[in-house]
C-alpha cells in the first residue's frame, strides 16, 4: 500500500447536513478574510485614504515591536540550534562512554 | 478607571494578535534551519540505512472497539519492510468483534501475537501489557487504526539507533480522512503546522510531545521513567516529558509515515482537542515540580511557549466574548474591543499565516507530492481551528484541576471520519 491508495476522499458519500455544515463552513471562513482584504485594498490606495495616518501609526509601531521581539526569538533559536549541534557533534567524536539517560553534556 | 480598563484591553488585544504572529515567523525559521542541517541532504529514495545487527522490534497496537479498522491495520503491518520484527495486538476490553478479528488474524502468523485485557483499562495499560508480552529493546506504538508505510520502522530505529541518549522517536502522521472540510483543514493542519512546530521544536532540543499515533521508544528509556501513566488523557505527552526531564532524548523523525484516521463531525474533533488540552494541563500541573529544577532549564523555553499559547487562548476567549456581549440589546459595557477580525493586523497575520503553509507544504510534499491541493481548505485555519483550541484550553484548565489525580484513564471509540465503503 503507498500513500495515495490510502486517501478516503469521499465528498459524495456526505450526508445532506454534513454536505451544508461544510458549505456554510467554507463560507464563513472565506468572509471572515474580507477585513484583512479590506486592510490590503486600503494599503493600495495609499494608507492616508480612510481613517487618518493615526490608526496606521499604531498598526506600524505595533507591528515594528511584534517584528523585533520575533527577530530576536528567532536569533536565539538559531544560536541554541548552532550550539547543540556543536555539542552533539563533539560527543559523537569523544569516546562513546556515557549513556543515555544522564546529563553529562550539560 | 474606565480609561485603564479600555487600556487592559487594547493591551490584551494587541498580545491576540501580535503572539500568532511572532510565533509564525519563529515556527517557520525554525523548520527551516532543521529542514537545512538534518533533512535537506537526508536521502528518502533508497530506504532506511540500518545497523548490523538488526535489533529486534516489537510493534505494539493497543485496540479498543476497532473491528472496522483493524484488519487493515494488521495487514499494513505484515508488509513492513524490517528484518526481525513481531506484532503485538493488545485488546483492551473491546466490546465488538476486535477481540475475535485478531485471534483469527493470529492464527496466520507466526510473527504476531495477541494479548487480551478482559476489562477496558486504558492505553496506557494495554501499552504496559503490550511492552511486557516482549523482550524487544525497541518498540514501535500505533493506533489500531493506523497503516505504518513499509519503511517506517526502519526509519523509527535508524533514528533511536542514532545515539545512546535517545529515549523515543515520533513519526510522521498523515491524514487519511479527507471526505470534509474538517478532514482537509486537519490535512493542512498535520502537513503543515504540527510539521512545521515539531521541526523548531527540534532545533529547540526538545518536543512538545512524540505522536501517540506513531512512536518508537528505547526500551531502557521507558524502564527508567516507569512506562506509561494510566492517570493522564494524553499518556504520549505525558512520557515525553517525562523522557526529556529524565535526560533522554526525544526526536522527530519525518520520513516515519503513518496514515491516520481523524474526527470529521464537529463533535468528535471537539472531544479530541478538549481531551487533548486536558490531559496537556495534567501533564504541565504533574512535571511542575520538576521542572522548577535547574538541570531541567532547557525544557524552560518549550514549557513558555505551552505557557503564553495556554494565557493567549484566554485573552482570545475573554476578548470575543466582550465583543459577543456588545451585540445583547441592553447591554452596554465600559470597554469595546475593536473587532473578531482585525483588518491591518488580519492582514499580518494572514501573511504570516500563508508563510507558515507554504513552507510547511514545501517541507513536506517530499513526503506527499501533492499535498498543496489542499491549501484552498487551509485558508479557514485561523478561523476555525485557533478559536476551537482556544475554546478547548479555556474548558479543559478547570477539568483538570477538578479532575481527581490517580483516576485512570479510558478510552471510548473515537470519531473515525467517514469510512471508505458505503
Amino acid at each position: 500500500m503507498k500513500g495515495r491508495d490510502l486517501i478516503i476522499d469521499v465528498p459524495g458519500r456526505r450526508s445532506r447536513l454534513l454536505r451544508w455544515r461544510d458549505r456554510c463552513l467554507t463560507l464563513l471562513l472565506w468572509g471572515a478574510w474580507s477585513r484583512p482584504v479590506d486592510a490590503l485594498a486600503r494599503l493600495g490606495l495609499g494608507p492616508f485614504a480612510t481613517d487618518g495616518d493615526l490608526v496606521w501609526d499604531i498598526f506600524l509601531r505595533d507591528l515594528s515591536e511584534a517584528t523585533s521581539a520575533m527577530s530576536v526569538l528567532i536569533v536565539v533559536l538559531c544560536v541554541w540550534g548552532g550550539y547543540q549541534r556543536c555539542r552533539r557533534r563533539a560527543a559523537a567524536r569523544a569516546p562513546r562512554i556515557s549513556h543515555g539517560g544522564d546529563r553529562s553534556g550539560w | 478607571m474606565l480609561e485603564h480598563a479600555q487600556a487592559v484591553v487594547d493591551a490584551l488585544q494587541r498580545f491576540e494578535f501580535a503572539y500568532p504572529f511572532v510565533m509564525g515567523g519563529v515556527w517557520v525559521a525554525g523548520a527551516l534551519f532543521f529542514w537545512w542541517f538534518e533533512e535537506r541532504r537526508a536521502a528518502t529514495s533508497l530506504g532506511p540505512p540500518l545497523p548490523s545487527p538488526c535489533p529486534r522490534v516489537a510493534v505494539i497496537v493497543p485496540c479498543h472497539d476497532e473491528a472496522p479498522q483493524i484488519a487493515e491495520t494488521i495487514r499494513a503491518l505484515r508488509e513492513l519492510r524490517y528484518p526481525d520484527y513481531e506484532i503485538v495486538a493488545v485488546d483492551d476490553g473491546s466490546t465488538d468483534e476486535t477481540g475475535r478479528i485478531l485471534e483469527s488474524l493470529a492464527g496466520h502468523d507466526p510473527r504476531f501475537r495477541v494479548v487480551r485485557l478482559r476489562v477496558n483499562q486504558g492505553k496506557a495499560a494495554a501499552l504496559r501489557a503490550g511492552v511486557a508480552s516482549t523482550t524487544a529493546e525497541y518498540v514501535i506504538c500505533i493506533d489500531g487504526d493506523a497503516l505504518l508505510e513499509e519503511d517506517a520502522v526502519g526509519w523509527m530505529v535508524h533514528a533511536l539507533t542514532a545515539s545512546d541518549d535517545t529515549g523515543a522517536v515520533t513519526g510522521n502522521p498523515r491524514i487519511r480522512s479527507r471526505s470534509t472540510s474538517l478532514g482537509r483543514l486537519q490535512v493542512g493542519e498535520f502537513s503543515t503546522l504540527v510539521g512545521l512546530i515539531k521541526r523548531a521544536q527540534m532545533v529547540l532540543g526538545y518536543l512538545f510531545t512524540v505522536s501517540g499515533v506513531v512512536c518508537g521508544f528505547r526500551r531502557r528509556a521507558l524502564a527508567d521513567v516507569g512506562y506509561w501513566r494510566s492517570d493522564v488523557l494524553t499518556e504520549d505527552v505525558d512520557v515525553t516529558w517525562r523522557l526529556q526531564l529524565a535526560g533522554w532524548r526525544v526526536r522527530f523523525e519525518p520520513r516515519a509515515l503513518c496514515w491516520i484516521l481523524t474526527p470529521e463531525t464537529l463533535r468528535g474533533l471537539w472531544r479530541q482537542r478538549l481531551r487533548w488540552a486536558t490531559g496537556s494541563v495534567q501533564v504541565f500541573l504533574g512535571c511542575l515540580p520538576r521542572l522548577l529544577r535547574w538541570r531541567s532549564r532547557g525544557m524552560w523555553m518549550m514549557v513558555g511557549e505551552y505557557l503564553m499559547s495556554t494565557a493567549w487562548a484566554f485573552v482570545a476567549v475573554t476578548l470575543t466574548a466582550i465583543w459577543l456581549a456588545a451585540f445583547l440589546p441592553g447591554v452596554s459595557l465600559p470597554v469595546s474591543v475593536g473587532g473578531l477580525v482585525p483588518g491591518e493586523w488580519g492582514l499580518m497575520l494572514g501573511a504570516i499565516f500563508l508563510l507558515q503553509v507554504a513552507v510547511g507544504m514545501a517541507l513536506d510534499r517530499r513526503y506527499e507530492p501533492g499535498v498543496e491541493r489542499y491549501l484552498p481548505s487551509v485558508i479557514g485555519y485561523p478561523f476555525a481551528f485557533w478559536m476551537l483550541m482556544a475554546l478547548t484550553v479555556v474548558v479543559a484548565l478547570p477539568r483538570a484541576l477538578l479532575r481527581g489525580r490517580g483516576r485512570p484513564a479510558i478510552w471510548v471509540s473515537p470519531d473515525r471520519g467517514l469510512s471508505r465503503n458505503p
